[in-house]
C-alpha cells in the first residue's frame, strides 16, 4: 500500500490509464474459474488484481482456499461500471493478411519485405476487429510467396502503424504450398535454394570477418598499439555486418524471429517440419493449416508445434467410389490429440468473420468450452510469444478487456466497451457506423450505375 | 453403450414406418405459444398430436432434445439448380420451369437437410426480366416425386442490373448472337416487363388463346399465381411496387437489401419480403447496394411486413439457421426470426396448409435441436415423418468416439 | 410360292447354303440354354432347335462342338458409318431428320461391329440436339436389301449438356424442357404424320439421352406429363433412381463403360435390373470400338449384374427395348437367323467370335480368308481373328 502511494505522483502523470477498477457482473478469465460480481484492478495499463468485489458495508469472511480473493477498489481509481456485463480478455487473431493494401508480393523470395509498409491503419478490417472484440492481430504477408516477408503484431487502434504496433518482430511468413498455377517441386526448390544461399552467405561473412580480424591483429602487432579489449572479446560477426536484406532470415535461423509456415494440404506438413528443423527454427514455428491438414495431425503432434486452423472448421471430401460425403470436425481432431490450436477469421462467411462465432461453432460441435475459449485468446497469444502479456485476465497481464453484454460465445452478445492497456478505446454507444448499420436511419447514397 | 446400440439398430430398421414420439424441453409450434416439456406424435408422415401427453403409435421411436421447431423453409434458395440458373436465349421466358433443371440428388439438399432446412423455394436466376416459374421442393424424402411440394410455384422476375448485364446494344458491331438485344439498362428492364404484361393483358382482353408464356402471365394477372421480384436497391423496390400497382399484380420481393427504407409502404401494400442473405461483413461491398443495413430484416418485421429469411446461395455455417441467428443479433426477436423461417415463409409460398408449423395434420417436417433453435445443432431432422438426419449416427472424426 | 421364294433365296447365295448350326451350347435368350443342339435355318430365319447331333456328312450343317451360340448382339445406341452426319444443329428441334437417310450399309464400321458379334445396331442421331430426329434399327451384316429392320424406330431426344449451347436456344436445361414442352404442344395442335405429332400421340417411342441425375429426373417427369413412351440412354447414375424409373416404365440403355468408368456408374445396370427396369447396352460406336459392348456388359457383371441378365440385356432385352423382338434378340422359331458362335460365354472376355451368321448366311468366320460372297470380299484387315 505504501509502495502504491509512493507511486501515485507518477501514476497521476500517466492520466486516466493510471488506476482503473472494472466492476464486473461476471468475469470469464479463461485461466481459472469464472468470477461473479468481480473486480479487475488495472494499474499502469496492466492488470494488478482480479477477484471478488467486497460486499458493501461489512468485512467479508475469508474465502475458502481456491476461491478468488476479495479485491478492494482503491479510493483514487477510476471505476468502470460493468455490473451488468461480462468481462472477457481481448481476443487474439494469430494469423491474418487483412488490413494490408495487397497481401502478396510477386517475387517469390522476399524475406526483407515487411507488412509495416503495407498496413492501412484506416482499413475497415481494424475497425471491425475492434468492434468484434479482437484486440491483438498478427498481420502477415499472404500465402502466395515462398518466403513472403515479415509480419507485425498490432492492436486495431491507432492512426499509424507505429502506434498500433504491439510487437514489431511478428514473424516470418513461409509457404511450403505453392500458389495456384505453380508446382510443389519448384516451391520446395526455391525454399531450399533460399536457405542454401543464406548458409553460404553466412559462411563467407564469417570467413571475411576472420580474415579482417587476422589482418587487424597483424597490423596491431606491427604498430604495437592494441585496441580496447572489448572488441576482442565480442562476437566475430556483429549485427551491423549483416546485409540488411539478409538480416531477417539470419534472425530466423538464429532464433530471434518466429516462423509461420503455410501448409495448404496434409502432404505439405512434413515438408514444413523438415524445412524448419533442417534450418534450426522448428522450435519457433507455428503451422498455418488448410482444412485438409488434420490428416497430418500425428506428424504435427510429434513435432510439438502449435497450429492456426483454417476458418473452415468442417472438412468435407467426397468418397470417389461411393460418392458419399465424408465430413471431419477439424478442431476436434486437434483437441483430441492435445495439439494447441488457434482459430482465425476470414471475410468470406457470415460466421467465420467472428472469432467468438468460430469458438461457438467448436462448442456446438462437441469441443469443451474451456478449449474453445483458449483457441481465441491464450493459445494465439502464446503463439505470438505474448502469452505472458495477453490472452487471459490474470494479474500482470495487459489490461486488454472486453466488456460484453452477455456470454462471449452467445450470438446475441455485443461488445459494449473495449479497454486496451487500460484505456477505453471503444464504446458501442458511440459507434456511429454500427448505429447506421443497425438502424438504417439514413438512405445510403445511390450507387453508381455499373 | 447398450441403449446407443439399440438406437442404432432402430435406425437401421428403416425409420418412418413406425412413427415417432418426439419430446423436447421446449416445443415451438409457431402457430401458437411455445410449450414447455411437451411431445409431438408423428405417424405416417404427418403430425398427429401435440401436447404434454402426446405419443406416437405403438413401437414409435422416441427422440428427445432441447427444443423442437417445424422444419425450416428457405424462401429464396438456389439449391440444386444444375447448370445455368437462367435460360439465356430470351429475356422474357415465363414458361420456363426451374424444376426441369433441378438435381434432386444435389449435395446442397443433403447439407440443407442436415442444417434443419426441410423445404426450399428454388427459382430461376436474375438474368431474365421474367425468368420463369419457381418450385417448392423438400430437401429429402422417400421418392423424388414426393419431394415436390409445388412443381410450378411463383413466377420469377428481376429488376435492376442483372437482367441487362451482358446484353449488347445493336449499334456495337454486327448482331451475331442473341445477346444483341434489350434490355441494356434499368429502364429497358422495366420496359420489357411492362411490355410482356401489357401484351398478355391485351391478349386476355381479346380472348385470344395464348401460348405457354402468355398463359403463365395471364395467371399472374388474374392473381392465381404469385410473382416473385428480385429488387435489391430502393429504386428497384419502388419500381416493382409501381408495376404491381399498374397491372394489379400480387408481388413479393426478394434480394430486398434496401427494402427497409420503404418498409411502411411495403406493409401498407401487403407486399411480402424475403430478406437476406445478410452480408458477411459490414465493410464488404455488395453488387448493387453500397452499404447494406444489417438490420434489414428486423426493421421490416418491426414495420409489420410479412417476412421470410433466406441464405440464398450460401451453404455451410451460413445456412438458414445462421441467417436467423444473425438476424436476431441484428435486432429481430426470436419469435419473429422463427416465424420468418417457418410459417411466414410457408405463407409467402402459399403452402401454409401443409408446412410451416407444428399442428396435427401437417407434414411431419421437424427439427429437434440440442439446445435453443439456431444457436445449437440439430439432433434430428424429420421430413415427412422420416428421420433424414440423426446426429447420433453422424460419424465424427477418426479416433473419436461416436456420440 | 413360298417354297419357291425360299428356293430363290437359297439359290442367290449358293456359296453358303447353310441348313443349320450345331454347337456345344445354344443360349437362346428366352428359354434355358440347350446343350449339344442344332439350330435349323429356313429362308433366312430360324426354323427350330433340336438337341441332337447334325447329320453326318451333310455339308449344309456347320458344327462347333465346343462353341457357345448366342443370338446376335444388339448395340442399342450407335452412330456407325455416319458420325458426322447424324446431327443438324442449326436448330435444336429437328424431329423429322432421319438417320436412315445417312445409312451406308457398306461402311466398314458395320463390318467391324459384325465381327465383334453385333448383328443389329440402333443408328441414332447424336446427343447434340434437343430433338435429334428419327433413329433407325439396322443390321450390321446380311444381304443389303434386308439390312433395314425399322427405318423409323425411335425418336431421339437429348436432355444432355451437349444439346445446350450458349449461342442457340436452349442455353439451359429448364430452357430445353420448356422448348420441348412447347414443341410437343404445337405438334399436338398441328397433328399430322410428322415424327413429333406421332411421338406426342404415343405412336412413336422416344429414346432420351440423359447425363446427370437432374436430366434423368427431367426426362422421367416428361414421360407421364405428355403420355410419351420413353426410354433413356447413357444415364450413368440411373441405377440410383431405379424406383423412380420403374414407376414410370422407363427402360435404360446403359454404357458404354471401360476400365476408367466409376464404380457408381458400373453399379447402375445391376440396380436397374434388380428393380425391374428394362436394360440394354450400347457402344456409341464408332466412338468406342464394337468390342466395348461385351466389355460394358462384363463390367456391369463385375459390379453385380447377374450374368444371364447381362446376356439378355445384350440380346433379347435390347430387342424388347427397341421394339423388335419379333425379328431379333432370341433364338426362337421365326426369328431372323442372326447368330454368333463364340469360343465360350461372350461375357468371358477371353472368348472370341468364331463365326457370325446373318439372315442364315455365314457372314464371318474366324481365320477364314475366303471371299464371303462374290463381289464383297472381306477386307484383309477385317479378317484378323
Amino acid at each position: 500500500m505504501i509502495g502504491l502511494l509512493l507511486l501515485l505522483p507518477w501514476l497521476a502523470a500517466a492520466g486516466a490509464a493510471g488506476k482503473v477498477a472494472v466492476r464486473a457482473g461476471r468475469i470469464v478469465p479463461v485461466v481459472g474459474p469464472e468470477i461473479r460480481d468481480g473486480v479487475i484492478l488495472i494499474e499502469d495499463g496492466r492488470i494488478a488484481a482480479v477477484g471478488r468485489a467486497k460486499p458493501e458495508g461489512k468485512e467479508p469472511a475469508e474465502g475458502k482456499p481456491g476461491e478468488p480473493p476479495f479485491v478492494d477498489v482503491p479510493w483514487d481509481a477510476t471505476v468502470i461500471d460493468a455490473a451488468e456485463q461480462t468481462v472477457f480478455p481481448g481476443m487474439v487473431e494469430a494469423h491474418s493478411s487483412r488490413g494490408l493494401d495487397r497481401p502478396n508480393e510477386n517475387v517469390p523470395v522476399t524475406p526483407f519485405v515487411t507488412v509495416l509498409d503495407a498496413i492501412d491503419p484506416v482499413s475497415f478490417y481494424f475497425e471491425d476487429a475492434l468492434r468484434d472484440g479482437i484486440t491483438t492481430i498478427l498481420v502477415l504477408p499472404g500465402n502466395n510467396c515462398v518466403i513472403g516477408g515479415q509480419g507485425r503484431v498490432l492492436k486495431p487502434y491507432g492512426r499509424t502503424v507505429e502506434a498500433m504496433t504491439v510487437k514489431p518482430e511478428g514473424g516470418m511468413k513461409i509457404s511450403v504450398s505453392p500458389k495456384s498455377g505453380f508446382t510443389r517441386l519448384s516451391q520446395m526448390a526455391e525454399l531450399r535454394k533460399a536457405f542454401a544461399e543464406l548458409r553460404e552467405y553466412r559462411e563467407r561473412l564469417v570467413e571475411r570477418k576472420r580474415d579482417e580480424r587476422e589482418e587487424e591483429k597483424a597490423k596491431e602487432r606491427k604498430e604495437g598499439t592494441p585496441k580496447a579489449p572489448a572488441a576482442a572479446g565480442g562476437d566475430l560477426v556483429q549485427e551491423d555486418d549483416v546485409d540488411a536484406r539478409k538480416r531477417p532470415l539470419v534472425d530466423l535461423v538464429e532464433g530471434r524471429m518466429p516462423a509461420f509456415v503455410w501448409c495448404e494440404r496434409a502432404m505439405d506438413v512434413a515438408h514444413a517440419i523438415e524445412v524448419a528443423r533442417g534450418n534450426g527454427f522448428l522450435a519457433r514455428t507455428t503451422l498455418v493449416l488448410g482444412p485438409e491438414c488434420w490428416k497430418a495431425a500425428d506428424e504435427i503432434k510429434a513435432s510439438a508445434r502449435p497450429v492456426v486452423l483454417d476458418a473452415t472448421l468442417l472438412h468435407v471430401e467426397e468418397d470417389p467410389l461411393t460418392g458419399e460425403e465424408k465430413r471431419t470436425n477439424v478442431p476436434r481432431v486437434f483437441h483430441e490429440k492435445g495439439i494447441p490450436f488457434a482459430l482465425q477469421t476470414e471475410t468470406s462467411a457470415l460466421g467465420s468473420r467472428y472469432l467468438w462465432y468460430q469458438a461457438a461453432a467448436c462448442v456446438r460441435n462437441g469441443i469443451p468450452r474451456e478449449a474453445a475459449l483458449r483457441a481465441i485468446t491464450l493459445t494465439p497469444a502464446e503463439i505470438l510469444g505474448l502469452g505472458s502479456r495477453l490472452g487471459s485476465i490474470e494479474p500482470g497481464k495487459d489490461a486488454n478487456l472486453l466488456l460484453l453484454t452477455g456470454d462471449p460465445l452467445d450470438a446475441q452478445t455485443w461488445v459494449d466497451r473495449v479497454l486496451l492497456e487500460g484505456e477505453l478505446v471503444y464504446e458501442r454507444a458511440k459507434d456511429e457506423r454500427l448505429r447506421r448499420l443497425l438502424e438504417g436511419t439514413e438512405k445510403p447514397k445511390e450507387g453508381k450505375e455499373k | 453403450m447398450i441403449p446407443l446400440l439399440g438406437a442404432l439398430a432402430l435406425l437401421g430398421t428403416g425409420p418412418g414406418a413406425e412413427g415417432f414420439t418426439i419430446h423436447a424441453r421446449e416445443v415451438h409450434p409457431v402457430s401458437g405459444a411455445a410449450l414447455e416439456d411437451a411431445s409431438v406424435a408423428v405417424r405416417e408422415g404427418k403430425i398427429v398430436e401435440v401436447g404434454r401427453g402426446a405419443h406416437g403409435p405403438r413401437g414409435a421411436r422416441v427422440l428427445e432434445g432441447g427444443s423442437l421447431t417445424p422444419g425450416l423453409i428457405d424462401a429464396a434458395s438456389t439449391a440444386g439448380i444444375a447448370g445455368k440458373a437462367n435460360e439465356e436465349s430470351s429475356e422474357v421466358a415465363p414458361a420456363i420451369r426451374v424444376l426441369d433443371a433441378l438435381d434432386p440428388k444435389a449435395r446442397a439438399f443433403e447439407r440443407l437437410a442436415r442444417a434443419g432446412v426441410t423445404a426450399v423455394f428454388v427459382s430461376p436466376g436474375t438474368r431474365g426480366v421474367i425468368g420463369g416459374l419457381g418450385t417448392v421442393v423438400k430437401t429429402a424424402g422417400e421418392s423424388l416425386d414426393a419431394r415436390v411440394v409445388e412443381p410450378a410455384s411463383a413466377l420469377k422476375a428481376a429488376m435492376g442490373d442483372d437482367p441487362s448485364r451482358g446484353n449488347i446494344p445493336v449499334r456495337f458491331g454486327t448482331p451475331t448472337n442473341f445477346y444483341f438485344r434489350r434490355p441494356t439498362s434499368r429502364m429497358g428492364v422495366v420496359w420489357l416487363f411492362r411490355k410482356a404484361f401489357f401484351d398478355a393483358a391485351e391478349a386476355r382482353k381479346a380472348g385470344r388463346r395464348g401460348d405457354e408464356d402468355t398463359d403463365v402471365l395471364a395467371e399472374v394477372l388474374e392473381g392465381k399465381r404469385g410473382l416473385r421480384v428480385t429488387a435489391r436497391r430502393l429504386n428497384d423496390v419502388r419500381t416493382a411496387l409501381r408495376l404491381a400497382e399498374e397491372f394489379g399484380l400480387r408481388i413479393q420481393i426478394d434480394g430486398a437489401d434496401e427494402a427497409y427504407l420503404c418498409a411502411e409502404e411495403l406493409r401498407a401494400r401487403e407486399v411480402a419480403v424475403v430478406a437476406g442473405p445478410i452480408p458477411s461483413a459490414p465493410s464488404s461491398r455488395f453488387s448493387e447496394v453500397d452499404e447494406p443495413c444489417l438490420a434489414n430484416a428486423s426493421l421490416l418485421a418491426k414495420a409489420g411486413v410479412l417476412l421470410a429469411l433466406t441464405a440464398g446461395d450460401r451453404g455451410g455455417e451460413e445456412a438458414l439457421p445462421g441467417q436467423a441467428l444473425f438476424a436476431m443479433r441484428y435486432g429481430l426477436p426470436f419469435e419473429a426470426a422463427l416465424r420468418a423461417v417457418t410459417l411466414d415463409a410457408a405463407r409467402i409460398l402459399g403452402i401454409e396448409e401443409r408446412l410451416g408449423s407444428i399442428e396435427a395434420g401437417k407434414d411431419a417436417d421437424l427439427v429437434l435441436w440440442e439446445g435453443a433453435p439456431f444457436a445449437s445443432r440439430p439432433l434430428a431432422v424429420l421430413v415427412d415423418g422420416r428421420l433424414v438426419y440423426d446426429a447420433a449416427s453422424d460419424p465424427g472424426p477418426p479416433g473419436s468416439a461416436r456420440r | 410360292m413360298k417354297a419357291w421364294l425360299a428356293a430363290l433365296a437359297l439359290a442367290s447365295s449358293p456359296a453358303d447354303g447353310v441348313k443349320g448350326v450345331f454347337a456345344g451350347t445354344v443360349w437362346t435368350g428366352t428359354g434355358p440354354a440347350r446343350a449339344k443342339a442344332v439350330v435349323l435355318f429356313e429362308g433366312g430365319r430360324i426354323e427350330r432347335i433340336e438337341e441332337r447331333a447334325p447329320p453326318v456328312g451333310d455339308a449344309g450343317y456347320r458344327s462347333w462342338p465346343e462353341g457357345f451360340v448366342t443370338p446376335g448382339l444388339v448395340d442399342a445406341h450407335a452412330h456407325l458409318g455416319a458420325r458426322a452426319d447424324l446431327v443438324e444443329d442449326t436448330f435444336a428441334v429437328t424431329p423429322d431428320a432421319r438417320a436412315i437417310d445417312v445409312f451406308e450399309p457398306t461402311h466398314r464400321d458395320f463390318a467391324r461391329a459384325a465381327r465383334a458379334g453385333i448383328t443389329t445396331a440402333l443408328l441414332a442421331p447424336l446427343d447434340e440436339n434437343l430433338v435429334g430426329g428419327l433413329a433407325a434399327l439396322v443390321k450390321t451384316a446380311g444381304a443389303a436389301d434386308r439390312r433395314v429392320l425399322r427405318p423409323e424406330a425411335l425418336l431421339k431426344v437429348s436432355f444432355g449438356a451437349a444439346a445446350r449451347r450458349a449461342d442457340r436456344e436452349p442455353t439451359s436445361q429448364q430452357g430445353a424442357a420448356a422448348l420441348l414442352r412447347r414443341e410437343i404442344r404445337r405438334a399436338r395442335e398441328a397433328g399430322g404424320s410428322g415424327a413429333l405429332p406421332r411421338c406426342a400421340r404415343g405412336e412413336l417411342a422416344a429414346l432420351a439421352h440423359a447425363g446427370t441425375a437432374e436430366e434423368i429426373f427431367a426426362a422421367g417427369r416428361f414421360a407421364p406429363e405428355f403420355g410419351l413412351k420413353f426410354n433413356l440412354v447413357h444415364a450413368p447414375l440411373a441405377g440410383e433412381m431405379s424406383a423412380f424409373l420403374k414407376e414410370r416404365g422407363i427402360g435404360v440403355v446403359c454404357g458404354p463403360y471401360d476400365a476408367s468408368t466409376p464404380l457408381r456408374w458400373l453399379r447402375s445396370p445391376a440396380a436397374l435390373e434388380g428393380a425391374g427396369v428394362p436394360i440394354a447396352f450400347c457402344t456409341d460406336g464408332p466412338e468406342r470400338d464394337p468390342e466395348a459392348l461385351r466389355l460394358t456388359a462384363a463390367l456391369a457383371v463385375r459390379a453385380g449384374l447377374d450374368p444371364d441378365r447381362a446376356l439378355r440385356a445384350l440380346t433379347v432385352g435390347a430387342a424388347s427395348l427397341l421394339g423388335a423382338t419379333d425379328r431379333i434378340g432370341s433364338i426362337e422359331p421365326g426369328r431372323d437367323a442372326d447368330l454368333v458362335v463364340w469360343s465360350g460365354n461372350p461375357l468371358d472376355l477371353g472368348s472370341r467370335v468364331l463365326a457370325v451368321f446373318a439372315g442364315g448366311e455365314l457372314w464371318f468366320e474366324a481365320g477364314a480368308r475366303r471371299p464371303r460372297r462374290p463381289g464383297e470380299p472381306i477386307p484383309a484387315e477385317e479378317a484378323r481373328p
